[in-house]
């Protein structure tokens, strides 16, 4: 009942929403190539569902492949400037400097490095990705919690055993909203990598469909690249509950020990 | 030997000019229980962390009794610092993996304790369930399993309540009478300190300097009612002019 509850308020308002474009389309006679009806929308994602399913899975690889990689280099460089005082001092104003390069622009560039290649497009991923990943895994580093540390050295652990066994645990919160920010960016970054020059992928699918008029395809192409966004921050979210168990609300049979 | 021994013992920190303590010398015997009593704020803590091999000593020396070399110092800080993604059990024992104990020889001998800790069926429970005084004993009980020969309480109860905070006092006093353990405490709860050790150390001078040392000469086993004693009110008097006369010297302001 509860569950019901929870669900009934968004799935009305998205049916609101959905009804009225259906219904306001045809009243107002906006033409098909602004903005198609969403039944159309289904249609062509229905019509075209071979050839969807075909560029997702490019994308979905360039996403994945660079997000992977975004994270190891993103653990690296926040472990690194942690650690060390001199790599924070050379690497981390570079990163933010990185940052204030609009990456759009840098995108072209990364074709002439790595031609049409898949890896053109996963560096532009990368260059999505691992700015959040290292500014919130550095967050969590930062802020974990020293008394804490001081306690663990106080029993006899050494330097990588408190690493092991205190960092490395406190960061995932941090580190996992950060992959999170990552995860959605890095289908932007995939199909802005796949527009700059590909022949496979939903980013080029879009924008043939979008210079045939084709605006039904169009809606239903990017229908595709936010179900792969929702997949892929959906990792981050199954990470979430496996590694943070902890955090799960009290239980009420626990609230009777509370008391002792 | 002395369970913990300090010797001319000198510190300020780099960024600051004035020192915290000056030509610092005291002791504890093994299996007692001191308590040292000072204002907030002026290096108490620091006084630990120098003890805990944190901070280097700018001058002198500490000495603490080494029987087997490691984990000789149990520590409670001020806050409970459980780690919140482990549950009460491996949290009490990570100081024995910390000493190569594999996880379930660590487990079995964390799990002896806990009855009389009280914590009997919170093992498979993170800390975040538990109430603030269970907690605290958590963390007293990971200070204390891997059998450390000097145990450091950081105002271990002062971020309870007080009636939590008298039940805490009670438990922790009638455990310090069955085990004999060597224990050296801060608080700024007299009465605390009184019903606890054997001797107080107060600060009488800043930097930490000269300690004024006062015997505790009140018998074992002692409840809660040894708080309402003449001998009791007349020590917590006298402690009280010390403090008081300390405030006075320095113009009501201690820096």
């Amino acid at each position: 009942m509860k569950k019901f509850k929870n669900i009934i308020f968004p799935l009305v308002f998205v049916l609101i929403i959905l009804l009225s474009w259906e219904v306001l389309i045809p009243y107002f006679q906006v033409p098909d190539y602004i903005l198609p009806r969403f039944s159309k929308i289904l249609v062509a994602l229905w019509e075209q569902k071979e050839i969807l399913y075909k560029h997702s899975l490019t994308t979905l690889g360039e996403a994945l492949l660079g997000l992977s990689i975004s994270v190891v280099i993103g653990i690296v460089c926040a472990f690194s400037i942690y650690s060390w005082k001199n790599v924070e001092k050379t690497l981390y104003p570079m990163i933010i400097f990185s940052q204030t390069i609009p990456i759009i622009a840098l995108s072209p560039i990364m074709i002439m490095w790595f031609g049409y290649s898949i890896w053109s497009k996963v560096a532009v991923v990368i260059l999505f990705c691992f700015f959040p990943i290292v500014v919130s895994t550095l967050d969590g580093l930062n802020s974990v919690d020293k008394d804490l540390e001081d306690v663990l050295k106080a029993l006899g652990g050494s330097r990588t055993q408190i690493f092991i066994k205190l960092h490395m645990r406190s960061v995932l919160p941090n580190f996992l909203s950060g992959f999170k920010i990552a995860a959605t960016y890095s289908v932007a970054g995939a199909s802005i990598g796949e527009w700059l020059g590909a022949d496979k992928g939903l980013g080029i699918y879009v924008k043939r469909v979008a210079g045939m008029l084709q605006s039904d395809a169009v809606f239903a192409g990017v229908l595709v690249l936010s179900f792969l966004g929702l997949l892929l921050f959906s990792i981050g979210i199954i990470l979430e509950k496996s590694l943070l168990k902890y955090r799960k609300e009290i239980k009420e049979s626990n609230y009777e020990i509370k008391k002792i | 030997m002395k369970a913990l021994q300090i010797n001319n013992l000198s510190f300020k920190y780099r960024e600051l000019d004035k020192l915290i303590l000056e030509d610092l010398s005291f002791s504890i015997d093994r299996n007692e229980f001191v308590t040292i009593i000072a204002p907030s704020g002026t290096g108490k803590s620091t006084l630990f962390r120098l003890i805990l091999g944190l901070l280097e000593p700018s001058k002198g020396s500490i000495n603490i009794e080494n029987e087997n070399n490691k984990n000789v110092i149990g520590y409670m800080p001020q806050k409970d610092c459980l780690m919140p993604w482990r549950n009460i059990l491996d949290n009490t024992s990570v100081g024995l993996e910390l000493n190569g104990y594999s996880k379930r020889k660590a487990r079995e001998v964390a799990q002896g304790y806990f009855e009389s800790f009280n914590l009997q069926g919170t093992e498979k429970i993170y800390p975040h369930e538990l109430s603030g005084g269970m907690r605290q004993r958590a963390s007293f009980l990971r200070a204390i399993v891997s059998n450390p020969s000097l145990l450091l309480l950081d105002e271990p109860f002062s971020s309870l309540d007080a009636l939590t905070r008298r039940k805490m006092q009670e438990w922790l006093l009638d455990l310090c009478e069955k085990e004999k353990n060597t224990v050296f405490m801060i608080t700024h709860d007299i009465e605390e300190a009184l019903l606890l050790s054997d001797r107080i150390l107060i600060c009488t001078q800043l930097p930490y300097k000269n300690l004024k040392s006062i015997n505790v000469n009140i018998k074992r086993p002692r409840t809660y009612e040894t708080t309402l004693t003449s001998e009791f009110i007349e020590l917590k008097r006298s402690i009280l002019n010390i403090l008081d006369s300390l405030e006075e010297n320095k113009g009501g302001k201690i820096e």
